[in-house]
């Protein structure tokens, strides 16, 4: 797959053929920009402060897709609406830091129809219940619409038995996924970046490698062909016991649903998928 | 990219032929020339240029419009068709009318503006719309009379009833029966009232009590599903909203309870004042957005700072927190803003009608699990069948 630079609107000129994702804290210098790259050049547009007035968005001719980044979830949930009318003309999608309080943005976000990606870090126990809770809402409450990942893309993989790893549905898989810094240092994702032996790495394989000497705790995880270490980072002794209750969650969710569609199947005549 | 519907409810005139008690229009003689019309088709189009728009739909209230000539109409017709065929874009027209002013001289507007179709309203049993002169039961038979002329000519007429006490001790059985029976429409739309600016301080700030229309609502969604919903008689908004909770589609949800209200709907009055909806221009001066004829351009008003007060009513609203709790803020976001200020004088708190609403909800909720399980139509939905609009942004 061909590497996507997440880029600084400022520092474009690098990375002049490379799939872009094109930061800013500013809407104007998003839209500023977009005239410089071909628009099949950017793979989506991220906003980093939602406090902005975000009016100069509409002026966006191409249907480039846009990524809310919320940085502080109790303040900020609200501000989402400012933005529910660009999506009639743009696919948007926002990015949520998984702290106590989260699933107000969460609600906000799929409620006006938004896709949501979590951004998990290493969560203690009292935010993998908040997660726990969010995900029986994202898979039980009808009113619930839009994919919150990595909820959605692991349940159907699991469903569809498709192989995926938490890297490759985080936007952080090695081998596609380049961060460029504000000082116009390339790194890996965010969170890859944060273990120097991984400077080099530009695969999954490479990942898989490491995996096992980060913590022998993965070695004999069941959740290890979609996890590849994925909760071991930044720090390497976090104990998974709380998240794993949720993958298990997850991959149970998917094994019900599989059963329940292959049921619906037989009793609509024995179609196949 | 170009996409989207803008809602231009147009107000060519608040001269009125009724003197229904619970209006909340102040009154003009007052009518809009084609000229002036014309200058608000075209600063509209050019507001839709700006904002990427190429779909107008323009709803055609009052006042009362067929108080107006069809000869003005007639012109209104010939500014449309230059503007869409000048501009490029696709306009369409929707007539809300009494009917009192009916008669066989509207039949070619109505055919080739309308489509042959217009909304009106007709309460049951009627306690508050009037002639002028004569009493409620009267505009009722008068009602029916207009209503059966533009019907044989092929006119379809859509209905909007408002509840009222005497409604709620009829019970929804017989309020269902006179709609549908008595004048044999296939479907009808159940509106909540609010007070207006000319609410009674020493009364209620609510026109009806929301348990008894909580009550009511549901009971008459049993009646529908037992009666007519097979059928295909449809009642507004429950229809929309049972097909959501059936299907997911939202574009039949009411316009007050789309987080985009604000951004699709704007009113504009015979004399250029331009604001949310029709009870904004016609009641409430204070949240006009500006005048049209008095500005060079729609997208001045439009990024005026009372519009900002209605863009940004979902946000306030959230911040009290208590939406965001609930289950069914998907299909309310907060509720309507103009029910909000005229019952409490806050635009910035959720709907009165909050309680009514979520019992609705939940009935029609229920009501589509099993519509799906007695039709066997609940599949799991796959990553391919997420709309593309609504995919996880790295998926595209």
């Amino acid at each position: 797959m061909t590497a996507i630079y997440n880029v600084p609107a400022d520092r474009l000129d690098p990375v002049e053929d490379a799939g872009v994702v094109i930061r800013s804290h500013d809407p104007a210098e998003l839209v500023e920009c977009v005239v410089e790259v071909a628009p099949e050049r950017i793979v989506h547009l991220q906003l980093l402060s939602l406090d902005r007035e975000p009016r100069i968005l509409r002026e966006l001719a191409e249907p480039i897709p846009l990524e809310l980044v919320v940085e502080d979830v109790a303040t900020q949930y609200a501000l989402l609406y400012r933005y529910a009318d660009l999506l009639k003309t743009r696919p948007i999608r926002v990015r949520v830091p998984v702290q106590p309080g989260f699933m107000k943005v969460v609600k906000v976000a799929t409620a006006v129809e938004f896709a949501v990606i979590l951004e998990a870090g290493q969560p203690d126990r009292t935010t993998v219940e908040e997660m726990m809770t969010m995900l029986d809402t994202y898979l039980h409450q009808t009113t619930m619409a839009a994919p919150v990942e990595f909820f959605h893309s692991l349940l159907m993989a699991y469903f569809a038995d498709e192989p995926a790893t938490l890297w490759e549905i985080q936007d952080e898989d090695p081998a596609v996924w380049r961060y460029i810094t504000d000082d116009g240092t390339v790194a890996l994702s965010k969170r890859l970046s944060l273990l120097p032996e991984l400077s080099d790495a530009d695969s999954m394989d490479d990942i898989k490698a490491l995996v096992p000497t980060w913590n022998p705790e993965c070695v004999s995880c069941r959740f290890l062909t979609r996890c590849q270490g994925y909760f071991k980072l930044p720090d390497t002794s976090y104990q998974c016991r709380e998240i794993v209750r949720l993958l298990r969650l997850i991959q149970e969710a998917a094994r019900d649903l599989r059963k329940d569609y292959d049921a619906s199947l037989r009793t609509e005549g024995g179609r196949t998928p | 990219m170009n996409g989207g519907r803008l809602s231009l409810i147009l107000l060519p005139t608040l001269r009125c032929n009724a003197d229904c008690e619970y209006c909340f229009e102040n009154k003009s003689s007052y009518v809009m020339s084609p000229d002036q019309f014309k200058i608000i088709l075209d600063k509209v189009t050019d507001y839709m240029n700006h904002v990427h728009v190429t779909d107008l739909t323009i709803y055609w209230q009052g006042g009362e419009v067929l108080t107006m000539e069809p000869d003005w109409f007639m012109r209104a017709m010939e500014i449309i068709d230059k503007s869409a065929q000048s501009s490029g874009k696709n306009i369409e027209n929707e007539l809300q009318t009494n009917l009192i002013g009916y008669g066989k001289k509207w039949n070619r507007i109505i055919k080739e503006m309308f489509n042959n179709e217009c909304g009106s309203s007709l309460d049951y049993p009627n306690l508050y719309r009037k002639v002028s002169g004569l009493p409620p039961d009267q505009f009722n038979e008068l009602w029916l009379r207009r209503y059966r002329e533009a019907a044989s000519h092929g006119i379809g007429v859509g209905v909007i009833s408002l509840p009222n006490s005497a409604t709620f001790k009829l019970g929804a059985r017989a309020f269902y029966s006179y709609y549908t029976e008595t004048i044999g429409l296939g479907g009808f739309q159940v509106n909540v009232p609010f007070p207006g600016i000319s609410v009674d301080p020493s009364k209620p700030r609510l026109p009806v009590d929301i348990e008894e229309c909580s009550i009511f609502a549901r009971e008459l969604i049993d009646v529908w599903m037992e009666q007519g919903y097979s059928r295909g008689v449809r009642i507004s908004p429950y229809w929309g909203m049972l097909d959501y909770f059936l299907t997911g589609n939202k574009s039949d949800l009411l316009c007050g309870m789309r987080h985009d209200c604000s951004r699709e709907f704007f009113s504009i009055g015979p004399d250029g004042n331009v604001s949310q909806c029709d009870c904004w221009v016609a009641s409430y001066p204070e949240f006009h957005f500006g005048n049209v004829f008095e500005c060079d351009s729609l997208v001045d008003i439009m990024n005026s700072r009372p519009r900002g007060l209605f863009s940004d009513r979902p946000v306030k609203v959230m911040e009290k927190g208590e939406c965001v709790e609930c289950e069914y803020l998907t299909v309310c976001h907060g509720g309507c803003a103009i029910r909000a200020y005229s019952t409490s004088g806050d635009l910035f708190v959720k709907d009165p009608y909050c309680e009514m609403y979520k019992a609705v909800f939940k009935r029609l909720q229920e009501t589509a699990v099993r519509l799906a399980r007695e039709t066997g139509s609940t599949r799991p939905c796959t990553t391919s069948e997420v709309p593309e609009n609504r995919r996880p942004v790295a998926a595209l």
